[in-house]
Parts: C-alpha cells; sequence; structure tokens
C-alpha cells in the first residue's frame, strides 16, 4: 500500500529528516565500531592472519577476457511468456600490438523447451524465470568465458575475469532438485571451470572473480570475540580489517571459501580468495584452486587485477566495459516490449497487455 | 565513367547514417580516418553521388559516456591508445559531406541527384582522375555558396587548393577559379578578398 502526503512522488523533506536521524545513530555507535576493528585487527595478527603480499612486476604484453550479462525476465504483464539474455564479450590486449574486442550478443527464450529446465530422467520440469534466470545466467557468463579463452588460444599473459563471485550463491539453490543443481553445477559453471583450467596447460591462463565492495564476514566470523564486543555495533565486513594491514597494490593470504556449496559440489574447482588493496578500495578476488596452488597464475591475477584497475580509474576495465555491452537499459527495456508487442501484430496474433502496466505507461492526468 | 564499385580500384573510407538531398553524414570505418576536410568523395548506387567534406568530428559512440584525461602518467599521447585499446571501439569518426553533383546517364551533372543516397551506401574516396574530370569547369561552385550548402568560405578554399594540386595546369586551374569567384562575388570584395587569399596559399 502507498500514503500519499503530499502531491509530490517522493516528499524529499520528510525523507531528509529520516536520513539525518539515521547519520546520528550512526554517528553514536561510531567509537564502538572503531573498538570492535582494532580488537578483531589484534586478533588477527595473533593468528598470523594479517600478512601482505606485493604485487609483482605485472607483463607488458597481456589479455584480459571479461563477460557480463543481463537479462529481461518472464513479465506476467506482457502479452507473450518471453525471456531475454544478453551476454557481452570482452577481450583486450596490451602491447606492441594492442587489441580490442566488445561485442555482445542477445538470446530470446520463448519456445517451450527453452523457457524450462527439464529433468533428463523424468517428467519434472522448472520455469525459467526469477533467481533461476538469474543463475542461468550467471552460468551463461561463466560458459561465455570458457569459450573466448578458446577462441582466444595465444602465447600472453591472459586473465579471465568475471564480475562477481564464482560460487553460484542464492538461498534458493539448495531448495532445487538434484537436477536443477546439476544443471547449473557440474554441467554449468564447474564444466567452464574444467574447460578454462584445461586451457591453462597450453598458456598462462588465470581465472579470476572481481568483487567490488564486498560484504563478506568470512574472516571477521572466524575471529574469537565475544559477542558482547560485536553487539549494538552495526556490521563490519572482511574489508574494514584488511583496510588496516594492506598497502596499496598488496593483497592478503589465501583463505578457503567457507561456503557449504563450494565444499559439497566445487570438487577440485574449490574456490578460495584473497582481499586486495586496488589503491581505492579492498576488493575480493576469488579464483579455484588451481590458480591459488600456481604462484604464476596467482600472481598473474594480482599484477593483472591492479593493472586493470590502475587503467580503469579504479575498477578492471574489461569488467567495466564487458557490464557496459551487457547492460539493458531502461528505454531498451522498453523497446524490446514495443518490438515483441509489434511483431505479434504483424502476424495476426492478439497483443494484449494487463492494464496495471497499460497504465504505468500512459501516465493518464 | 565506371559506376561499378567493385571494379574500380577505390578506396573505401566510410558509410552513410543520415542523409538528405543536399548532404549526408558518413561514419568512418578508422578512427580518425577520415577524409580531408574539403576532399571529394563519391558514392554509387542508383545516383551516384559527388559530396564535399565540409565538417569532421570525433565523439563516443554512446553519447552519455564522456571521455576524460588518461595521459597524466604516460609519456606520450599514442601511449594512452596503446594501454586503453578499448578507445578505438567507444570512440567514432564522422565526417559531414554536402551533395554537389551526381553521374546520371553517363555524365556527371553539376546539381543535386533527385534522390539522395540509402543509408549505409559506401563512401569513396575520389581518384585523381575523378577531381580531374569533376573540376574540368567550376559550374558546381554556385551550389557551395546556396544557403543550404552549409560549406564555409574555409572548405571551398580546401577544396580548390586540393583540386589544383591534382590539375595538369596549377595556374590555369587557379586563374579560372579566381574568374569565376569574381563572377560570383563582385558585390562583397572584402569576401571575396578572403576567398581569392585562401585559393593562393
Amino acid at each position: 500500500m502507498i500514503e500519499y502526503y503530499d502531491n509530490m512522488p517522493l516528499n524529499l523533506d520528510n525523507v531528509s529528516t529520516q536520513i539525518n536521524s539515521m547519520s546520528v545513530s550512526l554517528s553514536s555507535q561510531h567509537h564502538l565500531r572503531l573498538t570492535l576493528i582494532e580488537k578483531a585487527l589484534e586478533s588477527l595478527i595473533t593468528l598470523g592472519l594479517n600478512k601482505a603480499h606485493a604485487p609483482t612486476k605485472n607483463p607488458i604484453e597481456y589479455q584480459v577476457l571479461a563477460v557480463d550479462g543481463s537479462h529481461i525476465d518472464i513479465d506476467r504483464h506482457m502479452p507473450v511468456r518471453c525471456a531475454l539474455i544478453n551476454l557481452s564479450r570482452i577481450v583486450l590486449r596490451y602491447g606492441e600490438t594492442p587489441f580490442a574486442m566488445l561485442d555482445s550478443h542477445p538470446d530470446l527464450y520463448a519456445k517451450p523447451e527453452e523457457l524450462y529446465i527439464h529433468n533428463p530422467d523424468g517428467e519434472e520440469k522448472l520455469p525459467l524465470q526469477g533467481p533461476l534466470l538469474s543463475l542461468v545466467r550467471t552460468v551463461q557468463e561463466a560458459s561465455q568465458l570458457a569459450q573466448i579463452a578458446e577462441d582466444n588460444s595465444t602465447n600472453l599473459p591472459t586473465l579471465a575475469l568475471i564480475d562477481g563471485s564464482l560460487i553460484l550463491w542464492g538461498p534458493e539453490l539448495s531448495t532445487y532438485p538434484k537436477y536443477i543443481r546439476t544443471h547449473l553445477l557440474e554441467d554449468g559453471i564447474l564444466d567452464a571451470l574444467n574447460r578454462i583450467q584445461a586451457l591453462a596447460t597450453r598458456y598462462p591462463l588465470a581465472v579470476a572473480a572481481y568483487i567490488s565492495l564486498p560484504r563478506s564476514t568470512t574472516i571477521l566470523n572466524s575471529l574469537p570475540i565475544p559477542q558482547q564486543v560485536k553487539d549494538g555495533v552495526g556490521e563490519i565486513t572482511d574489508r574494514d580489517l584488511f583496510e588496516q594491514t594492506l598497502n596499496k597494490g598488496e593483497r592478503s593470504d589465501i583463505f578457503d571459501s567457507n561456503s557449504s556449496l563450494v565444499k559439497e559440489y566445487y570438487g577440485d574447482q574449490s574456490i578460495h580468495f584473497y582481499y586486495l588493496n586496488t589503491g581505492d578500495e579492498i576488493a575480493r578476488v576469488e579464483i579455484p584452486s588451481w590458480v591459488a596452488k600456481d604462484q604464476g597464475l596467482l600472481e598473474l591475477s594480482h599484477s593483472l587485477i591492479l593493472d586493470q584497475c590502475e587503467k580503469g580509474f579504479g575498477y578492471p576495465v574489461a569488467i567495466m566495459e564487458a557490464h557496459e555491452q551487457a547492460v539493458i537499459g531502461g528505454s531498451d527495456r522498453e523497446l524490446f516490449r514495443k518490438m515483441v508487442e509489434d511483431s505479434l501484430t504483424k502476424h495476426q496474433l492478439p497483443v494484449y497487455t494487463s492494464q496495471k502496466e497499460r497504465s504505468k505507461r500512459l501516465r493518464l492526468i | 565513367m565506371e559506376s561499378d564499385s567493385t571494379n574500380l580500384n577505390l578506396q573505401r573510407i566510410a558509410e552513410i547514417v543520415e542523409s538528405s538531398s543536399v548532404g549526408f553524414t558518413a561514419n568512418c570505418y578508422q578512427l580518425y580516418e577520415s577524409p580531408p576536410l574539403g576532399a571529394l568523395v563519391q558514392t554509387f548506387g542508383d545516383y551516384p553521388t559527388f559530396a564535399i567534406v565540409r565538417g569532421i568530428s570525433t565523439s563516443p559512440l554512446d553519447p552519455t559516456r564522456k571521455p576524460v584525461a588518461r595521459a597524466r602518467d604516460e609519456d606520450s599521447e599514442e601511449a594512452v591508445y596503446m594501454n586503453n585499446p578499448q578507445l578505438s571501439s567507444l570512440l567514432r569518426t564522422d565526417f559531414e559531406a554536402t551533395i554537389i553533383g551526381h553521374e546520371f546517364d553517363g555524365f556527371m551533372r553539376k546539381y543535386l541527384p533527385p534522390h539522395p543516397p540509402k543509408i549505409h551506401t559506401f563512401v569513396y574516396r575520389c581518384s585523381e582522375t575523378t577531381i580531374g574530370s569533376f573540376i574540368q569547369n567550376l559550374d558546381f561552385l554556385p551550389i557551395l555558396f546556396s544557403k543550404t550548402s552549409l560549406v564555409t568560405d574555409e572548405v571551398v578554399g580546401a577544396f580548390l587548393r586540393n583540386a589544383a594540386s591534382v590539375h595538369a595546369d596549377r595556374r590555369s586551374f587557379i586563374l579560372s577559379a579566381g574568374q569565376q569567384l569574381a563572377r560570383l562575388f563582385h558585390g562583397d570584395t572584402k569576401r571575396l578578398e578572403t576567398l581569392l587569399r585562401g585559393l593562393n596559399t
């Protein structure tokens, strides 16, 4: 339900008062927060988890690959059930012969066999929409990354980058039936990582996922800090700790992911991570075990991500361009809807839309 | 004149992205590789068209993304492009051209074609031979100075200088162009003087 206090859509005066109260409340907690960070830091040092590793010199000639995706979900207000996934591909080569490939490819999902994930051993099926569509898109991004790594085999040191996490996450994942998990994990993201690992035996190729402004608390939660120190402090994250221990360019030790999903399903592709001070923020970098165990590939991921951040004013250029190519903006979403409606009309099919959707679009006075 | 572009060894440089009766905008295949200001270019198709480049611009492909300074820590301007290979894919060079004639029934017509070129028509740089044929007489000059042409005197100067450099008898071409300009601008000596100075530079 929406209550209207004024004829304006958002009462900014009212919002401003509430924002101010929020800041006052945070400010009163600030010293408690600093105390907690200090205590956590002491604990981190005692356990020897505060080591910092400087980057190696990055190669002058290198290649970076990145992907990203965006989608239009099935919309019950549309006249037809369909979804769209737009995947981008980025290849950037640096050195004597610089090269760039930036593109994207959309796929429409409209046929019954495309709109469901079917159990190959039974009659069951689940519709490809909502959180499941998001997970499928993430899996497709990983497969796309494997594909461009195959298409761009070279002798150049190469970094394959994913925006976000290598861990397929979502509370729903554990509730899905086994055939969905197999589709997303074994036949999906793990298959993509296996393909990239196979290529890494032929040329120096590291794969990493980059998480900007990470909110994870894996390390913090592992520290023996009494609960009463944590109470009433609000949120602090691993980032707050590593901000204190890492200088510009340095990375932390490698830590194991404590995700139950990784432990249960990832096997040889188990995920590890390190924190990295890019100079502008503390980022979390996730790598599979075969990168973590190979000093050369580990250092490559570290130094190339830093170089990408430097070139991208604080954020990896390749990921930024992957996003730019993949993103489906508001006007494109509206155009997509219009194209679907026009095409149905052209083929003498009934075009109906919900009155709610029509009302939002027309906004009659 | 040969109108089948596949038989001509011409350099294809751009594709038309906006078109009207009096001119067109073409998107260059390579960043910064536009023909120079005042160059004569041509298209083929139903009405092979001749046009003069009257303006060149380079801008972001996505107008909502603004270029920013990148060279504070670089030694040279080239290094910016070397270290940021994506730039060439994010920027575009376009040129605007004013149509000054077309070919019909095997003859060059120094007036506007019945229909403008289509969008995505290929644009070629004219060969010296074509430029030579086109400037055999200068009866297209009034089109250049018409209000709809949007060609500045600077661009006319660049075109005539370029034409003079490929003409077999440079001196007589400049003389004849000067006489033509004098006939067009006998009532505007100040402008005529500027045009003639541009012609001789």
